[in-house]
């Protein structure tokens, strides 16, 4: 009952993140599949072919990551507003308050992000519009790009939740969301890339709860 | 029931070398509504965040209703009612949705009141917000400071709760809505167990609602008493010799004191008035008057630092 | 109070994780921006000296002409020496021809026709035809399955193949098969190493895929419809997709396949000829981990298993192959010095190696059906040791800081570094960026630092291995 309290009041704040997730994917996804069946009447007889839904990708990328951020952004907005008090002062344990925020987030990336990401995937997997229908494998990349937005959603967070000075190391734990992005770049394959993301978010998310539970508001 | 609410024993908090706090011992016995008062910078907020365990104490420890501070379980922190500095609130949400999520963490008003826990008072939090003019569909971040305190306020009473924390609660408030307050907190007195510490600028606040005045003056309690006893014991005597005045001066509880041509004025605290006559005629006084002071004038006498720099000393030249 | 003292114990690791990170990658930059202003000191100082492009750069000593040229052979096992030359003044290509001697066999001029988009040659007479080979690329990458399925921003991609003639489309998403589906998307079988199925449950699938490539007769002619050459682990089938046929050609039985070379790649065309008086055979050599060259010749079918000389294996610096009507041959170039795979790709970048003189030679052997292989000819030669062309200073600036930038740093970012700089330089390295002559021609150092932040791994990895050297191997000043 009082995680779902915390759960829809954190959601209430980041409906319109989920909206313009919606906007942006269907709306620029939807073009770009479109493209994509003019383009690939002119592909090779035989060759690798570029999945259907390769113009969508790095759309889902910068979507998902600036989902995560600005969900990761509450943390900072919430100190600079000083709504902590009013939030920690609720019966409940810090843990609890946490992982609702943490929960929002990721059902804002897995129903918005996700449910565009998987509408696009269905639309273009529809007989009569590619002539090669997009993969599983696809499918589950697009799920690994949107977990880059929970990479990004718990290295701004642990850089919002930080008390360290923006000198030193206040801003590591976006930095860290660089890395990992870049690094799971960097040609690996399903399986690396998937320990990699992990990483990314169990690494900031464990020193998340720590400073979370232990900082002084 | 335990007899203290609140305590605090040798609470510090350093903030590099600096001490916020230092050495807080503190007790505040149920039913009692405690003034908590200081200058800017004297450490109330801070104490007070260390009451509430937002704040980790280099040392000492503080205690809410039995239970240790830096582990307030959820049960205790549902019988503590605390409104903040500044009542900073969701600014996107609208009451109606505050009051919803507020009222989420309490039980339902009837059903505790017969386990006697915490329960969410939905009337009382409306019949408030309908007495300030302000109504469920608007939103925070667009009412002014006053009116933010003032869903702050009705947040934190709604739910009745066993011991009020106030960090500065009428900041903002016009003359009739803080009287209005005042007089909900005599309300609030009246129940029986319900114990107040709220924190003010305003003396006459204190004055009319308070029966215990906690003084803090650079992170050290400097006065924790009833406010009869404050009032008595600070004391300022106005002194004026026909003949030069002595050098030094021995008083028993002398706080400080200002020299002016023949006058000499002293602040004294806790001299018996047999005392001051006795002092008075061993100096060769003309004459002497203790000033009528409210406890506005008797805290800044009290909290006046020695020897400051007086910039409007310009009047005292003319 | 449980849950706050777990959390530390668990986030003080990870902090430290990340704070290593972030310090390494910090490191990183600092040392790629000190190089990139060192390097930009080296090449505004080359500049100097190439103002005066008029001027022909000094004449190659006679080892030093020997070293650049390209040795070839006649089908007879006569040794000819390629030597290009660049004339400024004329802005022409020359190329000369010398025998083992030293003697001048041929002399002419490349052009480069745009209608063909070939170069030719205007010569007194028709250059002597020398044998042509197929080189074998090393582990190739851009048509490997292993680099199809990476992941990157724009998806892994598949292998398709498309008939707009018989309205199908076949698809290999890495389960081992083929799955056919009609324009119409509704399904029409599968393929895989038992060739065409209806159901799914008959399929045998392919082994784990390596390569793949279409049979082509030239470089620059594709011919999309032709057969596939399907290379497995350990098996080489030959895929006709339209025709919905597989043919298992060869089965190394376990043994990786490591390296290959299909039919009519690259043959590098230094001195290109109309008609060609020698009769190819097409021939595919697939080179597994034991080193066992396995050939699949045409016209006539023919499989044959080819083992080198055991003593050469670590000094190779170059193997090639081809097969005509007179026989198979292999072309081997054999360094003094034993080199890795990864050496021997960069070796003109390798400062320890080229600073001193290397013998070298190069051997023509004939593939006998029944016995060991027979050395037709041979050919050796010594490298000079390459001395900086630039100038004293560049180098001396160069080599002083390389040391003191790289002192700093720590031992596992180097070993990250050499793990990955390989693979990641290969691919700008083979891909022929022009950033290198932006960079060496450019009059802003600021703008240059700000692209060199860019591309940090290139940069760092030339700065590293030695730009100094590229330049003296290619003539410029």
């Amino acid at each position: 009952m009082k995680f779902l309290a915390l759960l829809r009041g954190q959601l209430g704040g980041i409906i319109g993140t989920g909206i313009g997730q919606i906007i942006l994917i269907l709306g620029c996804g939807y073009f770009a599949v479109t493209a994509a069946t003019q383009f690939e009447r002119f592909s090779e007889n035989f060759g690798s072919a570029s999945s259907p839904l390769s113009g969508v990708g790095p759309l889902l990328i910068f979507a998902s990551i600036l989902c995560g951020s600005i969900l990761g952004l509450q943390f900072w907005l919430m100190s600079y507003r000083r709504t902590w008090h009013f939030l920690l002062h609720r019966s409940v344990s810090r843990v609890t308050i946490l992982l609702s925020m943490i929960t929002a987030a990721v059902l804002t990336l897995v129903v918005f992000t996700g449910g565009c990401w998987t509408l696009l995937f269905l639309y273009a997997s529809l007989p009569g519009l590619f002539v090669l229908p997009p993969t599983l494998q696809v499918y589950f990349e697009g799920w690994l790009f949107i977990s880059l937005g929970l990479v990004f959603f718990m290295g701004v967070a642990l850089s919002g939740i930080s008390t360290a000075k923006f000198y030193t190391t206040k801003l590591f734990g976006i930095i860290f969301a660089g890395i990992i992005l870049i690094v799971t770049f960097m040609s690996l394959d399903i399986f690396r890339a998937s320990i990699v993301i992990a990483a990314g978010i169990l690494i900031p998310a464990v020193q998340l709860f720590s400073v979370f539970l232990n900082r002084d508001f | 029931m335990a007899e203290y609410v609140l305590e605090a024993q040798g609470l510090t908090k350093f903030y590099g070398s600096k001490p916020a706090v230092d050495h807080i011992d503190l007790k505040i016995p149920r039913g009692c509504v405690c003034g908590f008062v200081g200058r800017n910078g004297a450490g109330k907020t801070t104490a007070i965040k260390l009451m509430l365990g937002f704040l980790k104490p280099t040392a000492g420890s503080s205690r809410l209703l039995g239970c240790d501070s830096q582990n307030l379980t959820p049960a205790i922190r549902q019988r503590i009612g605390y409104a903040a500095e500044g009542h900073h609130l969701f600014r996107d949400a609208t009451i109606g949705n505050l009051a919803g999520f507020h009222s989420a963490f309490f039980h339902k008003q009837l059903a505790s009141a017969k386990q006697g826990e915490a329960g969410w008072d939905g009337k009382l939090f409306w019949d408030m917000i309908e007495y300030f003019g302000l109504s469920k569909k608007q939103k925070i971040k667009k009412l002014s400071n006053g009116q933010r305190a003032q869903v702050s306020l009705a947040l934190t009473l709604a739910p009745n709760p066993e011991l009020l924390i106030m960090d500065d609660p009428t900041l903002g408030l016009d003359a009739a809505i803080r009287r209005q307050f005042l007089e909900g907190m005599i309300e609030l007195i009246m129940h029986q167990g319900r114990t107040i510490l709220f924190s003010s600028h305003i003396l006459g606040d204190i004055d009319r609602v308070a029966d215990r005045i906690i003084v803090l003056d650079k992170g050290v309690i400097r006065a924790n008493c009833t406010i009869e006893q404050f009032r008595t014991a600070v004391k300022k005597v106005r002194f004026v010799f026909g003949q030069s005045m002595p050098e030094t001066v021995d008083i028993e509880g002398l706080l400080h004191s200002r020299r002016a041509d023949k006058e000499l004025e002293m602040v004294l605290v806790g001299t018996a008035d047999e005392k001051i006559a006795e002092w008075a005629k061993s100096a060769g006084v003309e004459e002497y008057q203790i000033i009528k002071q409210n406890l506005e004038d008797q805290f800044i006498e009290y909290t006046a630092p020695i020897g400051q720099i007086r910039p409007f000393a310009w009047e005292a030249k003319q | 109070m449980h849950s706050k003292s777990l959390s530390k114990c668990f986030a003080k690791p990870a902090e430290v994780f990340t704070v290593i990170v972030i310090l390494l990658l910090a490191v990183f930059i600092v040392q790629m921006i000190a190089l990139g202003i060192e390097m930009i000191i080296t090449i505004q100082k080359t500049n100097e000296w190439t103002t005066n492009i008029h001027k022909e750069p000094k004449e190659p000593t006679l080892q030093e002409k020997i070293d650049r040229s390209h040795k070839e052979f006649l089908p007879d096992g006569t040794v000819l020496l390629m030597y290009e030359k660049y004339n400024r003044a004329n802005r022409q290509d020359v190329i000369q021809i010398h025998d083992a001697n030293n003697n001048l066999v041929w002399e002419g001029v490349k052009t480069y026709d745009t209608n063909s988009s070939k170069y030719l040659l205007n010569g007194t007479n028709e250059a002597p035809e020398y044998l042509r080979w197929n080189i074998i690329y090393e582990e190739t990458k851009y048509r490997s399955a292993e680099w199809i399925q990476k992941i990157r921003p724009d998806f892994s991609e598949t292998i398709g193949f498309k008939s707009n003639i018989d309205k199908e489309a076949w698809q290999y998403d890495f389960k081992g098969y083929f799955t056919g589906y009609t324009y119409e998307r509704q399904p029409i079988g599968y393929i895989g190493l038992n060739g065409f199925v209806k159901n799914k449950s008959e399929i045998k699938p392919f082994g784990k895929l390596m390569f793949w490539d279409h049979q082509r007769q030239t470089e620059y002619e594709k011919q999309p419809a032709s057969p596939v050459i399907w290379v497995t682990t350990s098996q080489v089938c030959q895929l006709n997709i339209a025709n919905r046929k597989v043919d298992v050609l060869l089965n190394t039985e376990g043994s990786r396949i490591k390296e290959s070379c299909f039919t009519g790649m690259s043959n590098y065309d230094f001195v290109p000829v109309k008609t060609s008086a020698i009769k190819y055979r097409p021939v595919m050599d697939f080179v597994t981990e034991d080193n066992i060259h396995h050939l699949i010749l045409r016209e006539p079918e023919q499989t044959l298993n080819v083992s080198l000389p055991n003593d050469c294996l670590g000094r190779i610096d170059g193997i090639a192959f081809t097969a005509t009507e007179n026989g198979i041959f292999f072309k081997i170039i054999l360094t003094d010095q034993s080199l890795s795979p990864a050496q021997r790709r960069r070796l003109w970048a390798n400062e320890e190696y080229m600073k001193k003189e290397h013998k070298k030679w190069i051997g023509l052997y004939k593939v006998n059906q029944n016995g060991p292989l027979e050395l037709v000819s041979r050919y050796d030669w010594t490298t000079p040791a390459i001395k900086a062309v630039n100038g004293e200073n560049s180098v001396i600036l160069h080599q002083r800081c390389k040391p003191y930038i790289t002192a700093f740093s720590p031992p596992i970012y180097d070993w990250v570094w050499r793990k990955y700089s390989d693979y990641i330089s290969d691919y700008y390295y083979e891909n022929s960026i022009p950033f290198q002559q932006y960079l060496e021609s450019s009059k802003n150092p600021g703008l240059s630092i700000c692209h060199s932040t860019c591309l940090p791994v290139w940069l760092l990895w030339v700065s590293r291995s030695g730009t100094v050297w590229q330049d003296a191997l290619h003539g410029e000043s």
